[in-house]
């Protein structure tokens, strides 16, 4: 029987001892060496120049397919409705084909191909760099969606956001470095905003939309300096105990948490209170119309904690695993993001943001060329080519890079694995992945462990 | 054009499929050679991809590399691959720095005359089992027999041994007070009182004795049952809504919680629990009390969150046998079976078929969770004819809470409020009329357009007088304020007798036997539709011995047969996997820290023959958890003092050889239940069903906000579990995800829970409610103190602590004393020793 866990556990081991790299110190400790102590979110220097300060990361949980979006297959639109053998599709019978179900035309300058289920984002599409040829390991939901978030799918891995406040820090110290807005809860929970190993405080912190974003930020009784005094009390019992039981990642991460809250506590209610924003913008990003008001509002709100210095911001959109219901989920959950998304690259052109802001949008996968089942209107899931987009800061727009087979279903050319995907952002916020590297257990670890090569086709 | 190409490839290979003897050639020589000599640099997981030719599926080298295919099935001359094994071309020669020998090239020859067969699929193939293996899968780890364990063994013995191993000294023991704070959460998930810390202080006795004294008191807590049972809570998906696309409520989950918490306080032995839930209406019972409670068990697999918007019967059907499988393999083995109901498991011996023989058991069984798919529109809420009846239910009570449920009533009340409405306005009318003269009339008559409308449908008598009205608007009122009782109190509790049992309808969640059970067709792809052959109901193979796997001649269902199977002494993994959860419950960490998952994807276990030998005497000993549970904790590594030093933390940085206790924290319910029992408001009686029971669908949410008073008191295993609207408290503080299969929780640590313990009301309440505790039993200041230290976290302060403390309430700006002691519960109560355990 064959074991591959313990031959890619066998195979970190011997790495880990080989690569000479790998034995440089992170840069957290760098910084502290050259400034003397500083907090876990202080911020740190780049490895080199950085084309993109702030990431807005729009996961859409459930495996958008790239073929009705993103992807134009003029050859798999010919051949729909064939039967196929499956052996190039994954599985063991004939299956059908299933053509895009939207129509592709020419976008902006560039004349990308997009399909009708993006009107508005249709008007940025000069700024979009559609990568068509994504792969990723899993073609399970929580597995892909950890490795989206993690690299990882069976070990317990800090997650994107982790790292890149681990490895910049954030530059308002009164607000969270790592936010993430309605994370859906299944598909891996919060491990895909934990921080694994990686000290607590660079876990992403969970806002919601609406009424009550953050539950608890005021306090009825106290006023701030009373506060402060009960909340030394508080800082002074924890240390005892750190004392008393030796260094501890989550104890420490208490105790941060602590002086984080003390700080959101003034800053948060103002980032996140929309009603402050005119209602022309607003209605920009498609608040108040109840297609787009979910999406809208989280859209919003990652601009304006953009604007006040968080690094990395996730959005997130669920319900994207049509099975079934091509013609009519995928076209109302498309409905739902499309202006909201449309009127956030407005909103940041407009303020000279999106110059040094990081867009990236999808999902842990995407869909099969093929029916679900006879006569039934959805695609299965489909890890071996996807499309993702990004665009912003440092990104080289109006362009399709890569390439799936002509069927749309597998990638061939220009392939983007997540660990690439993962070494392009990190490279766009200025650091090298093979460098950001956190020793625990005895070892240095990575992101993007021992995988992972910048896309440079993509970089503008 | 490619396409072409491609598609009439596809039509060449289209029935091509490989026959088993080719497989097997295909495995046993080309798969090796392929993954040694050519995977480096032509897999999807190579470095760098050479040529853009795949080696490692099927699909990659059909569709060739750069220079267009490399391997023509059944024309070896003419492929490109054999040239460049040969060596004969220089421009073309594979692996490109040595020459494979002649066997290997001669096998490559073969197989491509063959006509390359190929099972590999996709990108997966580098990793995946071609061809599933039983025998071999039975020499996993996990999936081996257990040995009959050596007398002398103990726990430590085999701690030990791994600890000199590594050349680390074991922490020495804690002290009594840690050790009483620790055993009593793990147990009853509460704080000891400062009298009960007191008596094991200074308990004269042995360290062991006294503390094996205190396990037993605990272990025989009702709180034993209420801490225990939410563990196996979490791992059976419990909720008490359908979540999901329609969140109907399940107004009778609880009764399956309270089976649980009953059978933890029982001890009932594990084997019996696990049966009980799967087939406990299969089984014998003695009276009626008995019959309801096994059928109650099996409300286990009633509990599922299934998609009511599926519209296909038989989709949805299989749907609800999935997730039978889903919670019944992972809870029970620790198994993903599940994953083979499209495909064999890609990583573990688990063929598609294995999966089948199960479904067919499930699908000979038929579920009541009080609804079915798509059932909406008119037909929402539960039907209690898809729910099973109980017997042991009285009459009376029976009766009454029909009365509450009776359509009828809701409809009068619907009546009675909507004359009420109309008579409102007409009284505002008549009064506007007087008033005005008239003048308003108008406006007043379009705002209510509506009510007036019904009122002239109703043909109510328009010219009544001002007073009329008013007494016909406050006999009305009367009426519905009686009508909404009935319907809030379960018919008729005028006297304020609260009835001996709850006062609820005879209803459960629960299983019954199919009446035409049957074997199932596989599920090509998962699809309902898409059949293929039938399989005979049965078990997992690689956890039975060989051709017994099978149950051949079968009346029923065969769920108390697999029931029998799950817990017979010839599988291991149950009770593997059992006392694992239980070590994990312990020490923070399971031997193996992938709890739900002990199959190859899993976790290897750090300490395997501890494991085993647990396991083995976990069946030898009558599957007692509290037997089990005593003797771990009666070990030396259980009362080990926390915290790190230097060589540990090099040589064992996750401190998997138990050097030390790990520091870990308290799960959200006894970290709630703490709270109240410290501000001395805490019910610990249990509650009769549960706030979902009457709510309706709109009112799930409020239910799971405890808007109704009498929970907020109550222990925490008791708040409504309503999918997707968690009390927040649970929310925040990482509870388990009510419908998946979760053996172990998240640890966040995040400024959310901060802003919780600084500004959160329900926890200044509590601090409120403990300074007045303090001050209606002590005066002086200076042990008030130590009073309140010994409350909150069960020691005395430091002088540090001591001096601190003094420092905050002299700043306090609050005027009176009390509002500065609920200042300092809060600290104490907002410090990490208060939420971890040490």
């Amino acid at each position: 029987m064959m074991t591959p866990l313990t031959t890619r556990r066998d195979l970190l081991k011997a790495t880990s001892c080989g690569f000479g790299y790998l034995a440089l110190a992170g840069l957290a400790n760098q910084a502290a060496a050259a400034t003397g102590f500083q907090g876990p979110l202080a911020p740190r220097p780049t490895h080199f120049g950085a084309r993109a300060k702030r990431v807005i990361f729009m996961f859409m949980q459930g495996g958008p397919s790239h073929l009705d979006t993103f992807d134009y297959k003029p050859e798999l639109a010919a051949n729909d409705g064939k039967m196929v053998s499956s052996a190039l599709l994954g599985g063991k019978k004939e299956v059908r084909l299933l053509g895009p179900q939207y129509d592709f035309s020419p976008q902006g300058d560039s004349g990308i191909m997009m399909s009708s289920l993006f009107p508005n984002l249709a008007k940025h599409a000069d700024d979009l760099c559609l990568i068509n040829g994504m792969f990723t390991d899993s073609p399970a939901h929580p597995q892909a969606s950890v490795m989206l978030q993690t690299g990882s799918t069976n070990f317990i891995r800090p997650s994107l956001g982790s790292w890149v406040i681990y490895g910049l820090g954030t530059s308002n110290q009164d607000l969270p470095g790592f936010v993430t807005i309605n994370p859906p809860g299944g598909a891996g929970g919060a491990q895909n905003y934990g921080s694994a190993f990686l000290p607590a405080a660079y876990q992403g912190t969970r806002l919601a939309t609406g009424g009550d974003a953050i539950q608890n930020i005021r306090n009825k009784m106290r006023g701030r300096g009373a506060q402060r005094h009960q909340l030394d009390l508080v800082q002074s019992l924890n240390r005892g105990l750190l004392d008393k039981v030796g260094q501890h990642n989550e104890l420490e991460g208490v105790i941060e948490s602590y002086e984080l809250a003390f700080r959101m506590q003034s800053a948060v209610p103002a980032v996140i209170d929309l009603d402050k924003e005119a209602e022309g913008v607003k209605e920009r990003y498609g608040i108040g119309e109840k297609a787009t008001d979910n999406f809208g509002k989280q859209c919003l709100m990652a601009r304006r904690l953009a604007e006040k210095g968080v690094r990395f911001i996730q959005i997130s959109a669920g319900g994207w695993d049509q099975h079934k219901g091509i013609h009519t989920k995928l076209k109302t959950n498309c409905e739902g993001i499309d202006q909201p998304i449309a009127g956030l690259m407005s909103d940041l052109k407009e303020r000279g943001m999106l110059d040094d802001t990081l867009l990236a949008w999808g999902g842990e996968f995407g869909r099969a060329p093929r029916e679900q089942a006879p006569g039934q209107d959805g695609r299965p899931h489909n890890n071996r080519g996807y499309t993702m987009w990004m665009a912003g800061g440092g990104i080289k727009g109006g362009q399709r890079y890569g390439a799936t087979d002509p069927l749309g279903g597998v990638a061939v050319q220009d392939k983007v694995h997540i660990h690439d995907l993962h070494a392009t952002i990190l490279h766009l916020l200025g650091m090298n992945h093979e460098q950001l590297t956190y020793r625990y257990a005895g070892r240095d670890f990575r992101l993007t462990d021992v995988h992972g090569d910048v896309v440079k086709g993509i970089l503008s | 054009m490619r396409l072409a190409l491609f598609l009439g490839f596809c039509a060449a290979t289209l029935h091509a499929a490989p026959s088993a003897k080719e497989i097997s050639f295909f495995e046993k020589k080309i798969r090796p050679l392929l993954a040694e000599h050519c995977y480096k640099c032509h897999s999807a997981d190579a470095k760098k991809l050479k040529g853009g030719f795949l080696l490692d599926s099927a699909t990659g080298w059909q569709r060739g590399g750069n220079t267009g295919e490399a391997i023509l099935p059944g024309d070896p001359d003419k492929s490109p691959l054999i040239h460049a094994v040969r060596y004969a071309d220089r421009d073309l020669q594979m692996p490109p720095k040595y020459k494979l020998d002649d066997d290997a090239i001669a096998a490559f020859e073969k197989w491509v005359a063959m006509g390359a067969p190929d099972p590999r699929e996709g990108r997966q193939p580098s990793t995946t089992l071609a061809e599933i293996d039983i025998d071999g899968g039975r020499d996993y780890w996990a999936f081996k027999k257990l040995k009959s364990s050596p007398d002398k063994e103990t726990v430590d013995a085999f701690v030990a041994t791994r600890l000199s191993e590594a050349g680390l000294e074991p922490a020495p023991s804690a002290d009594r007070t840690t050790l009483i704070r620790r055993a009593s959460f793990d147990l009853v998930g509460l704080p000891p009182t400062p009298a009960q810390i007191d008596a094991f202080v200074s308990d004269a006795r042995s360290d062991e004795e006294a503390f094996a004294e205190l396990v037993d008191d605990l272990l025989d807590s009702d709180g034993f049952g209420e801490r225990w049972g939410r563990h196996w809570l979490d791992i059976v998906r419990y909720g008490e809504s359908m979540g999901r696309t329609r969140n109907y409520p399940f107004p009778y989950a609880w009764r399956y919680r309270d089976y649980v918490i009953d059978a933890f306080n029982e001890d009932k032995p594990y084997n019996v629990f696990v049966r009980e839930q799967l087939a406990g209406d299969l089984m014998p019972a003695k009276d009626v009390a008995e019959r309801d409670a096994l059928t109650v068990a099996t409300g286990f697999l009633a509990l599922g969150s299934m998609d009511l918007n599926e519209n296909q019967r038989e989709q949805y059907r299989m749907d609800v046998v999935d997730e039978q499988i889903d919670v019944t393999s992972r809870a029970v083995l620790g198994l993903t079976t599940a994953c083979a109901r499209c495909h064999d498991h890609k990583f573990d011996p688990i063929p598609q078929s294995d999966y089948y023989a199960l479904a067919g058991i499930f699908r000979s069984t038929d579920t009541f969770s009080g609804y079915t798919a798509k059932q909406g529109g008119n037909r929402k809420g539960f039907r209690d004819d898809l729910l099973v009846k109980l017997d042991s239910v009285p009459a009376d009570v029976v009766a009454q809470e029909e009365l509450a449920y009776d359509p009828k009533i809701k409809k009068r009340l619907k009546n009675q409020e909507r004359q009420l409405a109309v008579v409102n306005c007409e009284l505002r009318e008549a009064i506007n009329k007087t008033k005005s003269g008239g003048k308003d009339r108008k406006k007043s008559r379009k705002r209510n357009k509506r009510a007036t409308q019904v009122a002239l449908t109703e043909k109510q008598d328009a010219g009544k007088s001002i007073g009329a009205l008013k007494k016909q608007q406050k006999e009305l009122q009367r009426e519905v304020a009686k009508t909404k009782r009935a319907l809030n109190q379960g018919g008729n509790n005028k006297k304020g007798k609260t009835p001996k049992v709850p006062r609820t309808a005879n209803y459960a969640m629960g299983v019954r036997e199919h009446k035409q059970p049957e074997d199932c067709q596989i599920n090509i792809g998962g699809e309902a539709r898409n059949l293929g052959d039938r399989v005979l109901r049965g078990f997992l193979q690689v956890l039975s011995a060989t051709d017994k796997h099978e149950l051949k001649p079968l009346k029923q269902s065969g769920r108390l047969e697999l029931a029998d199977w799950m817990v017979s002494r010839e599988n291991p993994l149950t009770a593997r996997v059992y006392v694992n959860r239980l070590w994990h419950h312990l020490f923070g960490h399971g031997l193996v820290r992938t709890v739900d998952n002990f199959g190859e994807m899993g976790e290897r276990p750090s300490h395997p023959q501890l494991l085993d030998y647990l396991a083995s005497n976990f069946m030898e000993e009558g599957w007692s958890t509290k037997a089990m549970i005593r003797e771990i904790m009666l070990s030396d590594t259980y009362r080990r003092r926390s915290g790190q030093h230097d060589k540990v933390s090099e040589i064992d940085p996750e401190n998997r050889l138990l050097a030390h206790t790990h520091v870990r924290r308290l799960e959200a319910e006894p970290l709630r239940d703490a709270l109240l029992a410290i501000g001395g408001t805490l019910n610990r009686k249990r509650p009769e069903g549960s706030p979902v029971l009457r709510s309706s669908i709109g009112e799930l949410r409020r239910a799971a906000q405890l808007k109704d008073k009498d929970w907020l008191t109550r222990r925490s295993v008791y708040l409504p579990i309503v999918r997707g609207f968690l009390p927040d408290f649970l929310q925040v503080f990482d509870f388990a995800e009510p419908s998946q299969v979760m053996g172990r929780r998240d640890v966040t640590t995040v400024s959310t829970q901060a802003l919780f313990f600084m500004n959160n009301p329900f926890l200044m309440a509590q601090a409120r409610a403990s300074a007045d505790l303090l001050f209606t039993h002590e005066k002086d200041p200076d042990t008030r103190l130590v009073k309140a230290y010994r409350v909150a976290l069960g020691r005395e302060p430091s002088d540090d602590e001591v001096a601190a403390s003094k420092r905050f309430l002299a700043s306090a700006s609050e005027s009176k004393p009390r509002e500065q002691w609920a200042g300092l519960f809060q600290a104490l109560f907002a410090s990490a020793e208060f939420r971890y355990l040490r």
